[in-house]
């Protein structure tokens, strides 16, 4: 009798101990998916708060003034705006807030950890030319920003709290009128990054043009 | 019995086995996921303002922090390009393209990524008259 008891009671057991174990992997299974389920989550256009944007850096080149602002997002992230005092804007005045276009995602007010810097490029209509602004990040290092243009010439950029800003005049938009590199110093005047614009230009130009 | 026992035996074996390949460490998994990551242009989109200027609008997810390259653009119906933004950035992100003006133009928006020399881009299909 207690033989048949111990054999049942060992075989329930089992039973439990495989159901508990599959349960285990059940989950172990799912939860993965159910992480990169929420990353799928379609994005929504972001409402940028430029009631509350605060105004980061400014320049007036010999081609017009450039300002950037810092602005919340409706969907949490954090947008860089551009404004472009005397080109075409919105029909409300913070509209001229982002008039030159604008960049959101999470880490945007976080300081850049392992590249040196960051740019975007804008363009728009001005007069019978166009503007193009380029502005970006740059790590905490860097103290000075330029751009050095084909013919040797350079442009000094704007900067402040880690973002650049410095505003170029070109015939087409989406393109340079030639060869453009953003070079940046330390405080004792040494190199630390270049980028190349053309290079960047060409990885972001969709192969159509 | 017996027999019943080592079913049980096996089916515990494979059980932890499963498990074991689920839990397995964070970095093998995140080689593999590395490798299939993809930069997503979405939802090109743009916005006429009432007095006849308007702006295109992207976005990009990569879901996974690398950097990209991207351009968003607001086209009119011959496919002239109105304004751009073009650059680099990490992770994901939305982007717009400057105010532009767009007075008796269709407009629609245009999103292009490029992670890794992977390109892919996003057409808007509706327009609007500007």
């Amino acid at each position: 009798m207690n033989r048949k008891l111990t054999s049942v009671l060992r075989r329930k057991a089992s039973q439990r101990l495989v159901i508990a174990a599959m349960c285990v992997a059940a989950v172990a299974l799912t939860v993965p998916y159910l992480g990169s389920g929420a990353q799928k989550r379609p994005l929504q256009p972001p409402q940028i708060a430029l009631d509350n944007a605060q105004r980061i850096v400014s320049v007036t080149t010999a081609d017009g003034p450039a300002v950037l602002y810092a602005a919340p997002a409706s969907n949490g992230t954090q947008c860089v705006t551009i404004s472009l005092p005397d080109l075409a804007r919105g029909s409300d005045s913070i509209g001229a807030r982002q008039n030159g276009g604008a960049m959101c995602s999470a880490g945007a007010m976080e300081p850049l950890t392992t590249a040196k810097l960051t740019t975007s490029m804008s363009w728009a209509p001005a007069g019978s030319a166009v503007a193009l602004i380029i502005t970006g990040r740059a790590a905490p290092s860097i103290r000075r920003i330029e751009l050095l243009l084909g013919d040797g010439s350079t442009v000094p950029a704007a900067l402040a709290t880690g973002y650049y800003v410095s505003r170029l005049s070109v015939t087409k938009i989406g393109q340079l009128s030639g060869p453009v590199e953003v070079v940046s110093y330390d405080g004792a005047g040494r190199e630390v990054a270049q980028l190349d614009l053309q290079a960047v230009l060409a990885a972001s130009t969709p192969p159509s043009g | 019995v017996r027999a019943k026992q080592k079913l049980l035996g096996l089916l515990i074996l494979a059980t932890l086995a499963i498990g074991g390949v689920a839990y397995a460490p964070p970095k093998a998994e995140s080689t593999v996921a590395r490798s299939t990551v993809t930069c997503a242009p979405i939802g090109p989109g743009h916005h006429v303002n009432g007095n006849r200027t308007g702006y295109g609008v992207g976005f990009v997810d990569c879901q996974a922090q690398v950097q990209f390259n991207y351009t968003v653009r607001l086209y009119n119906a011959s496919g002239g390009i109105l304004g751009q933004n073009s650059g680099t950035a990490v992770g994901s992100g939305g982007f717009y393209t400057p105010t532009v003006g767009c007075a008796g133009a269709w407009v629609h928006g245009f999103i292009y990524s490029n992670y890794n020399g992977q390109g892919l881009s996003n057409t808007e299909t509706s327009a609007d008259f500007c």
